[in-house]
């Protein structure tokens, strides 16, 4: 990943961004909660382990929201 | 090599006829059960194909054994509960679960951890997307993770309820589903079954996004996983 560059993935998408450094982990859940269909109870994990809504963001940083498994069939 | 598929739905039943097909004319003596206690109903026909009315697990089982001769089909019509998975899901097994509620999702993981060798492709869906996550136990490790994992605590705490438990049987249509989600988590389980056939997988958890058609494998063992 490039410098300055942060990925947020939910479920099967994925986006980088360039803009997201120093930014708090809840803003960015609040933010593409619509684009990214985040529901508002998903964990937040940084390089797969897991942070608080408070976590500030830092270069390099690959934020994931975890989608709940699906549940019908 | 026994499969056992669990919940014959939108998911199994787009699933079995590709799979039954792959099976026929690439394998020997494989048999396929099939597990559900639910009935196919009219309203059913919106997103499954069935000659008839009544048993999934039976009037599925007979409609396959006419094309695919050489899989030996098994209807077991009965739900999976705490009373049965012994029986029914047993060592060396490869469970394809197709199920629609976690309370089934969590029985099958929770058993699968006191196998010592079996292999669980589990598919579940919401209206656009969906998920299919392999668990894979060898010589008594868990290889990926199980199916209720802390990623997944609506798993490891279902709030749903097992279709058999008494009284629970009619939440399984109580939401709209779309048919293309069905098939899109369908090919996936396929996709993930033929990979790990192949000793080629290094992931946990496969999401799908039908609507802007992504697809994303995340891998969150510890270990890289391989196929024996």
């Amino acid at each position: 990943m490039a410098q300055g560059i942060i990925k947020v993935t939910c479920g099967a998408n994925s986006q980088e961004f360039g803009d997201l450094e120093g930014k708090k982990v809840g803003k960015v859940r609040r933010d593409l909660a619509q684009a990214f269909n985040i529901p508002k109870d998903a964990k937040a994990l940084v390089q797969g382990e897991q942070v608080e809504d408070n976590y500030v963001l830092r270069k390099g940083n690959h934020l994931e929201f975890v989608k709940a498994a699906g549940t019908k069939g | 090599m026994q499969i056992k598929v669990v919940g014959i739905g939108g998911i199994g039943g787009a699933l079995l006829p590709t799979l039954s097909r792959f099976l026929n004319f690439g394998f020997s003596d494989v048999e396929v059960t099939l597990i559900d206690g639910g009935r196919y109903v009219e309203r059913n026909r919106n997103r499954q194909v069935f000659d008839n009315l009544g048993s999934k697990a039976q009037i599925t089982a007979e409609r396959l054994v006419q094309d695919f001769p050489r899989v030996r089909f098994r209807p077991q019509p009965a739900y999976l509960t705490e009373d049965n998975i012994v029986s029914l899901i047993r060592e060396g097994d490869l469970v394809l679960l197709c199920v629609d509620n976690h309370a089934t999702r969590k029985l099958v993981s929770d058993h699968c951890e006191d196998l010592a060798n079996v292999v669980v492709i589990s598919g579940g869906n919401d209206y656009t997307d969906g998920s299919v996550q392999i668990f894979i136990r060898r010589d008594g490790e868990n290889v990926t993770l199980p199916l209720a994992n802390h990623f997944h605590p609506e798993i490891e705490r279902p709030q749903d309820a097992n279709p058999g438990v008494a009284g629970c049987d009619e939440l399984a249509e109580s939401e709209p589903q779309l048919l293309i989600t069905n098939n899109a988590v369908a090919a996936c389980m396929l996709n993930v079954f033929y990979a790990y056939l192949q000793g080629r997988f290094d992931f946990d958890e496969v999401y799908i996004d039908v609507v802007t058609s992504n697809t994303r494998a995340v891998s969150r063992s510890k270990a890289p996983a391989q196929a024996g």
